[in-house]
C-alpha cells in the first residue's frame, strides 16, 4: 500500500492562511520569506535564532522546519507573538543594538514570559540565560537583555496580582 | 523630544527594531530582480586556466555569468589597490570570488554557481606569514610580500633583568549576525543605486566607481538597515558585484549571502605573532620594550598598513620605557585576508603588552595591579611609541580603580576548579589620526514643525543615530528631532569606523545646531522676544518668518592630527576578569567581566553600557573560542556558529559596565568615541585570569581549553 | 521535486522508506539545514510526525520504550537524563524538537545522547526491507542506518541512579568531546565517547565497580583500558567523577 503523500499544504501565519508548497526542501523559513514575511536569516542551521516563530505556540527557529511539518499548523512571527511590556522594557533597557537578532529573542521571551506567568512562578536571571541558548547576539553582550526579560516579568507578575484582587 | 544628553532614555528606533519592522539589506527587493551568486576559489593559490561557465548558463533560470574577463585589471581596496572585482589570471585566496552569476531565482543562481567549473592550475601556498619576507617565497603581493611595516627606536637603557616571550592571537571574526547583502536597482537615467549594510557608503562608493571605471554620478550607494559590523563591513564585498550585475542586465539584483560565505568573504582581525622583550630593574620598573611583531594580512592589503600602524603605537601600553625598539610588519601571504575588526590591531597589542606585564609580575612575585601601578605614565606623560602625551583623558589609574572597585563575585568556583582574577589595561586612539583626512558632514535643518538632521553616517547598531538626535536636541531644547539617513549624493560622514561617529559626525551636528540656536537668538534679539528655556512651534514660526527652513552644514575634522599629533584621542580601558579553570580538564568558565572605560562623556548611557558590555564579549570570545580555523592548505574549514563559538547567554553570565567620565577639552560635550575600547583589553584580561587559575602560560589566544595541571 | 509523505503506520512508514534516496525525518533539526546547506534533493521527506504510536514512551518492568518522535526534551526522559533536561544537548528550542531516536541514528551531527542512551543498554529497533530487528544503539554505523532503514524506536532500562560527565569547549552549546556516562540498575552500565561525533564504546565490566561504593579506581581502569591513549587520564578523571556522582547524587561533582 501507499502512504498518503497529499495533505492540505497550508498553515496559518499570524492569523492568516498561506499556502505551503506540496514538494520541495525549502524551510518554513523560505516559504514564509516567499509569503513576504520577512525575518532576519543569521544561519540557517538553527544556532543563533534570529528566525525564531512560534509553532502550534512552540519557540523555534523556522530555519530547522521543513515546510511540510508547518502543514495544519499555525506560525506566529514577533509581529503577533511579542509581548508589549518586554518589548518596552528591552527598549529601556537598551537590549537592542543593531536589532537582528531582537525579533527572535522577543519571540521566546515573550513565550518564556507568558508560560512562566501562566502557572505563578517568578523568572530569575538565570532562567532568562537558559532560554536565550540558542540565541546569539553579537551586540549587546546579553547583559541589558537579561536585565529586561527580569523587569518586565516582575511587571507582569505586579499587574496580575493586581487584577487579582 | 531627544533625550538629553547624559540622561538614560529610550532610542526611538528600537521598539520598531524588536518587532521585526526594521528593513535590513535581505529584506529589500525591487520588482523584475534578479538573484546573483558567487562563485569562489576552492584553493588559496592558482593560476587560472579558464572559468568555464557554459554549463552554468544552461541552468533553468539562467541569465549570465560574470568572470574576471569581464573586468580585466579591475581592482579594489581602500588603502592598497590590489584586490580584483574577480579574480583574473591568478587566485590567491581559498574563498576568493571567481565569478559572479546571476539568475531569476535564488535557488537557479545557486545551481549556476555550483555548474561554473574552474579550470585551476593549483601552486603551492605561501601560508606562513614567517616565510613571507625570507628567500624563496613567492610573491602574492603587488610588489613583493611586504605590506607595510613600522620602526620605533629610542633610547639604548637596559634593565637588570629581562623576560623574552613570544604571543600569538588568532583569526577572529567580525561574526555580525546579519550576513552581506545588498540590492542594486538600475534607473532609468543610466545610474545605478545600490542599498547596502556597510560601515562607510562613501568609501564604498569611491572604491566602487574606480574599480568600474564609473563617474561619481553614475552611482548612488543609500544604507540600509545594518546587523552588525564591527569593522566586518569596512571592506568591499556584494557592492561591486552588484553594480556590475545590474549594469550587464539592466535589472534589479539583489544578493544575500549565507553564513558559511559570510565568514570567509569579509577580512578578518589579523593573527599576529609577536617576540617580545621587555627589561626591568628588581624593584619592577620597567626600562625597555623590544618587540618584533608580524602581522597576517593574508592575500590583499585591505587595512592592514593602518592597522600596522595602531599595532605599532599601542604595543607600549600606556608604561613607561627609557627605550623601546619597536618593529611590526604586515605581510602578505596565501590566507584569507586581514582587516579591520573591532580594535584595530589595539587588541593584539594590549594582549602583547599585558600579557608581558603579567610576564614581569609572575618572575618577580609581585602583584600585577601594583607592578602596573609602578609603570604606569602618568598624565600628559608622553606614550613610549608615538611620544604624544597621555592627554584629554583619564588618568588610567582612576580607570583601573573604578573597574577594581566592582565587587568580586560572590560563592566558591564550581567543584575542582580553580578561580583566576586577571586585570588589563588598554588604550586605543578615537578617530583616523596620522594627519589622515578625517571629516564628517552634517547638516541641520529647521522649521517651525522641528528639526531634521542629515546624515550619511552608519548606523550599524552602535547607535550614532541617537547621539546626532541628542546633541542637536541639546542646542535647540524643545524642538523635536528628527535623523534623516543621507545617500551618497551629499558630502561623506566619513566611516562607522576607530569608533570616531560621536566625535565626527556628533561634533558635526552639533556645531551645525549651535549656529542654528544663534541665529535664532540674534533674530529674538532684533524683534524684540524674549529668547525662552524652550522653544515652541510659535517661536519657531514667529522667528523663522517667511523663511521656509533655516539650514546649517558643518563638515568638521577637529582635532587635526599630524606628525606631532598622531591621535585624536585616546580611549582608556581597564577590564578584570574572573575565570574558573577545572583542573582536570581544563575547561574554562567565565564568571565575571568588568569593563571600565573613559568615555569622556556618555552622550547616551544606556548605549554607551551597551557597547561596553558587547565588546567585553566579543573580546572574551577572542580570547577563548573564536577562530576562523584554517588548514596547512589555506582553506577554511570554520564553515558557521556549529564551530565558530559566539558566546552564548550562559557564557557570560556577569558582564559589568563601569563607565568613567573625563571630559576631552576639545570634543563636542567632552564626548569620545568609545565603539572599541571595551574589545581591546578583555582577551588580555580573561587571559590573564586563566593563568592565574591554572598556571597555564596561555602564550596564544584563542585558548579554548587550558593545559590540565597534570596531577601529582 | 522532494515529494513529502506523512505515514500513519510504521507499515506505510517502511514502505515509503524504501522509495529511491527517501530520507526519514523525525524532528527535522539536523535534516532541514542538511538539505539548506548542500542544495540536496531527495526523491521523497518520510515524515514521521503522524505514525501512531511514535511519539509515546511506555514504561514497564523497570525498561522504557521511547518512539521514534519523542523529543529529546521530554519530560517522560528524565529519568534517563538524571532527573533533568539535558542542558548539554544543543538548544532548548533543538531540544524540544530533535527526538532522541533520530539523534541516535542521524547521518548529520554528532550523536550526543548515544553516550547516555548505551549507560541504560539501548538498542533501537530498526523495520527495514527485511523485517524488525533490534541492534545495539552504539552499533549505527557513522553514515547512518542503510537506505530504507527505520529506526522505529528505542529500548532501554530505566536506572536508577545516572551519571554523565564531559568535556567540552563550553558547558553549553559546544559539542562533547570525550564524554563518560554510567548508571546503576539491571542492564545498565557504562559507555565513553570519545572525539566529537566519534564512537561511543560500551566500558566491559563496569557494573561491579558502578554498585560498589569503594569501585571508583576500578571504574576509572575501565574506562581507561577502552580509552585511545591521549585521552586515557581525560577519561580517568572523568569516570571518577561519574562514579562519584552515582554515589553521593547531592555533593558538587
Amino acid at each position: 500500500m501507499t502512504a498518503p503523500d497529499v495533505r492540505a499544504a497550508t498553515c496559518t501565519v499570524d492569523g492568516r492562511p498561506i499556502t505551503l508548497p506540496q514538494t520541495g526542501t525549502e524551510s518554513l523559513w523560505d516559504v514564509l520569506e516567499d509569503h513576504g514575511v520577512a525575518l532576519p536569516l543569521g544561519c540557517a542551521s538553527g544556532h543563533c535564532g534570529s528566525c525564531t516563530v512560534l509553532l502550534d505556540g512552540v519557540p523555534v527557529p523556522s530555519c530547522l522546519v521543513p515546510h511540510a511539518e508547518a502543514r495544519g499548523r499555525s506560525v506566529a512571527t514577533v509581529a503577533t507573538a511579542a509581548d508589549d511590556a518586554l518589548v518596552a522594557a528591552m527598549a529601556e533597557h537598551g537590549a537592542v543594538q543593531c536589532g537582528f537578532c531582537s525579533p527572535g529573542i522577543v519571540v521566546t521571551l515573550s513565550w518564556l514570559l507568558r508560560t512562566t506567568a501562566a502557572v505563578g512562578q517568578p523568572i530569575t536571571a538565570d532562567d532568562v540565560r537558559n532560554a536565550l541558548t540558542g540565541h546569539l547576539c553579537r551586540c549587546t553582550g546579553y547583559t541589558a537583555v537579561v536585565q529586561a526579560a527580569v523587569s518586565a516579568a516582575s511587571k507582569i507578575s505586579a499587574a496580575s496580582k493586581a487584577a487579582d484582587r | 523630544m531627544p533625550v538629553p544628553v547624559g540622561r538614560r532614555g529610550v532610542r526611538p528606533r528600537d521598539e520598531a527594531k524588536l518587532r521585526g519592522e526594521h528593513r535590513f539589506a535581505a529584506m529589500l527587493h525591487a520588482p523584475g530582480e534578479l538573484h546573483a551568486a558567487t562563485v569562489r576559489s576552492p584553493v588559496a593559490r592558482a593560476v587560472i586556466r579558464r572559468v568555464d561557465t557554459a554549463a552554468a548558463l544552461t541552468v533553468p533560470g539562467a541569465v549570465t555569468a560574470l568572470t574576471g574577463a569581464d573586468v580585466p585589471g579591475r581592482r579594489l581596496g581602500s588603502k592598497v589597490v590590489d584586490q580584483p572585482v574577480l579574480a583574473d589570471r591568478e587566485v590567491r585566496h581559498a574563498g576568493e570570488p571567481v565569478a559572479v552569476v546571476v539568475a531569476t531565482s535564488p535557488r537557479a543562481a545557486r545551481a549556476m554557481a555550483a555548474a561554473v567549473s574552474l579550470d585551476l592550475d593549483v601552486l603551492p601556498p605561501l601560508i606562513d606569514p614567517r616565510r613571507a619576507l625570507g628567500p624563496g617565497a613567492p610573491p602574492i603581493g603587488p610588489a613583493g610580500n611586504l605590506v607595510a611595516t613600522a620602526r620605533t627606536c629610542r633610547g639604548d637603557a637596559r634593565g637588570r633583568r629581562v623576560v623574552r616571550r613570544t604571543w600569538r592571537t588568532g583569526r577572529q571574526d567580525a561574526a555580525f549576525l546579519a550576513p552581506e547583502a545588498g540590492l542594486a536597482v538600475p534607473d532609468p537615467d543610466g545610474s545605478v543605486h545600490l542599498w547596502v549594510a556597510t560601515q562607510d557608503l562613501h568609501a564604498d562608493h569611491q572604491q566602487v566607481c574606480r574599480a568600474l571605471g564609473l563617474s561619481a554620478d553614475e552611482l548612488v550607494l543609500h544604507h540600509s538597515g545594518i546587523g552588525g559590523a564591527f569593522g566586518g563591513r569596512e571592506d568591499i564585498t556584494v557592492q561591486a558585484h552588484l553594480v556590475l550585475a545590474a549594469l550587464r542586465t539592466g535589472r534589479p539584483v539583489r544578493m544575500v549571502y549565507g553564513r558559511a560565505e559570510s565568514l570567509i568573504a569579509h577580512p578578518s582581525r589579523h593573527p599576529m605573532l609577536a617576540e617580545v622583550e621587555l627589561t626591568y630593574d628588581d624593584d619592577g620598573r620597567f626600562v625597555s620594550l623590544r618587540t618584533r611583531t608580524l602581522l597576517d594580512g593574508g592575500a590583499y592589503a585591505h587595512t592592514s598598513a593602518p592597522v600596522t600602524g595602531i599595532v605599532h603605537d599601542f604595543s607600549a601600553g600606556m608604561y613607561r620605557f627609557a627605550a623601546v625598539d619597536l618593529e611590526t610588519t604586515a605581510v602578505y601571504t596565501n590566507n584569507p585576508p586581514a582587516g579591520a575588526m573591532r580594535g584595530f590591531g589595539a587588541t593584539q597589542a594590549c594582549f602583547l603588552i599585558e600579557s608581558t606585564v603579567d610576564a614581569v609580575a609572575a618572575e618577580l612575585d609581585v602583584d600585577p595591579v601594583e607592578l602596573r601601578r609602578r609603570n604606569l605614565l602618568e598624565p600628559g606623560e608622553p606614550l613610549a611609541t608615538t611620544g604624544q602625551p597621555l592627554t584629554g583623558c583619564a588618568d588610567p589609574r582612576a580607570v583601573l580603580d573604578a573597574a577594581l572597585a566592582v565587587a568580586e563575585p560572590a560563592g566558591p568556583p564550581a567543584y575542582a576548579a580553580r578561580r583566576g582574577t586577571g586585570v588589563a589595561l588598554g588604550i586605543k586612539s578615537a578617530g583616523l589620526g596620522h594627519g589622515r583626512p578625517d571629516p564628517a558632514t552634517a547638516e541641520v535643518r529647521l522649521t517651525p514643525d522641528g528639526v531634521e538632521v542629515v546624515s550619511a553616517a552608519a548606523d550599524a547598531g552602535q547607535g550614532v543615530e541617537e547621539v546626532l538626535r541628542r546633541v542637536v536636541g541639546h542646542h535647540l531644547p524643545g524642538v523635536p528631532v528628527a535623523v534623516r539617513a543621507a545617500d551618497t549624493r551629499f558630502p561623506t560622514a566619513g566611516g562607522s569606523k576607530a569608533s570616531r561617529q560621536t566625535m565626527a559626525s556628533g561634533g558635526a551636528a552639533a556645531r551645525a545646531a549651535e549656529r542654528l540656536a544663534g541665529r535664532l537668538r540674534d533674530r529674538a534679539r532684533v524683534l524684540g522676544r524674549p529668547v525662552p528655556d524652550r522653544w515652541t512651534p510659535a517661536d519657531l514660526t514667529a522667528l523663522l518668518g517667511s523663511d521656509a527652513v533655516w539650514c546649517e552644514r558643518v563638515t568638521l575634522d577637529e582635532p587635526r592630527t599630524g606628525p606631532d599629533r598622531p591621535h585624536k584621542a585616546f580611549q582608556v580601558i581597564a577590564h578584570r576578569a574572573v575565570v574558573d579553570v577545572d583542573e582536570l580538564t581544563g575547561e574554562c568558565v567565565v564568571v565575571q567581566l568588568v569593563c571600565a572605560q573613559d568615555c569622556g562623556r556618555a552622550v547616551d548611557p544606556v548605549g554607551a553600557e551597551g557597547q561596553l558590555v558587547g565588546g567585553t564579549v566579543q573580546g572574551a570570545g577572542f580570547a577563548l573560542w573564536e577562530e576562523r580555523a584554517v588548514d596547512a592548505a589555506g582553506r577554511q574549514l570554520t564553515t558557521g556558529f556549529g564551530d565558530y563559538l559566539l558566546a552564548g547567554a550562559t557564557d557570560v553570565p556577569e558582564v559589568v559596565p563601569v563607565i568613567v567620565e573625563h571630559p576631552h577639552p576639545e570634543l563636542a560635550f567632552g564626548a569620545k568615541g568609545i565603539g572599541e575600547g571595551p574589545a581591546v583589553s578583555s582577551p588580555a584580561a580573561v587571559a590573564a585570569a586563566v593563568r592565574a587559575a591554572s598556571g597555564d602560560p596561555v602564550p596564544a589566544i584563542p585558548l579554548r581549553r587550558a593545559t590540565p595541571r597534570v596531577p601529582a | 521535486m522532494t515529494r513529502h509523505v506523512f505515514p500513519a503506520t510504521w507499515e506505510q512508514a517502511g514502505h515509503a522508506a524504501l522509495d529511491g534516496d527517501a530520507v526519514v525525518v523525525g524532528g527535522a533539526t539536523s535534516v532541514q539545514p542538511w538539505l539548506t546547506s548542500t542544495g540536496a534533493q531527495p526523491s521523497v521527506l518520510v515524515h514521521l510526525r503522524d505514525v501512531a504510536g511514535a511519539r509515546s514512551v511506555d514504561g514497564m518492568a523497570g525498561r522504557l520504550r521511547i518512539g521514534a518522535m519523542v523529543p529529546v526534551a521530554d519530560p517522560a526522559l528524565r529519568p534517563v537524563f538524571g532527573g533533568t533536561e539535558p542542558v548539554w544537548f544543543a538548544t532548548p528550542a533543538v531540544r524540544r524538537r530533535a527526538t532522541v531516536v533520530g539523534n541516535a541514528v542521524s547521518p548529520f551531527g554528532p550523536r550526543e545522547v548515544v553516550p547516555v542512551l548505551a549507560a541504560c543498554g539501548a538498542r533501537l529497533v530498526v523495520l527495514a526491507e527485511g523485517g524488525t530487528r533490534s541492534i545495539d544503539v552504539t552499533a549505527v554505523p557513522p553514515n547512518g542506518l542503510e537506505p530504507g532503514a527505520v529506526a522505529c524506536a528505542a529500548e532501554l532500562a530505566v536506572p536508577e541512579r545516572i551519571a554523565f560527565r564531559r568535556v567540552a569547549l563550553r558547558p553549553r552549546l559546544s559539542r562533547t568531546e570525550i564524554g563518560v556516562a554510567a548508571a546503576l540498575g539491571d542492564g545498565c552500565g557504562a559507555a565513553i565517547s570519545v572525539g566529537v561525533g566519534g564512537p561511543t564504546l560500551v566500558v566491559e565490566g563496569a557494573a561491579e565497580f558502578l554498585r560498589d561504593p569503594a569501585g571508583s579506581p576500578g571504574f576509572a581502569a575501565a574506562c581507561c583500558s577502552a580509552a585511545p591513549d591521549p585521552v586515557r587520564q581525560l577519561v580517568g578523571g572523568l569516570a571518577v567523577r561519574v562514579h562519584r556522582a552515582l554515589h553521593e547524587p547531592g555533593g558538587r561533582s
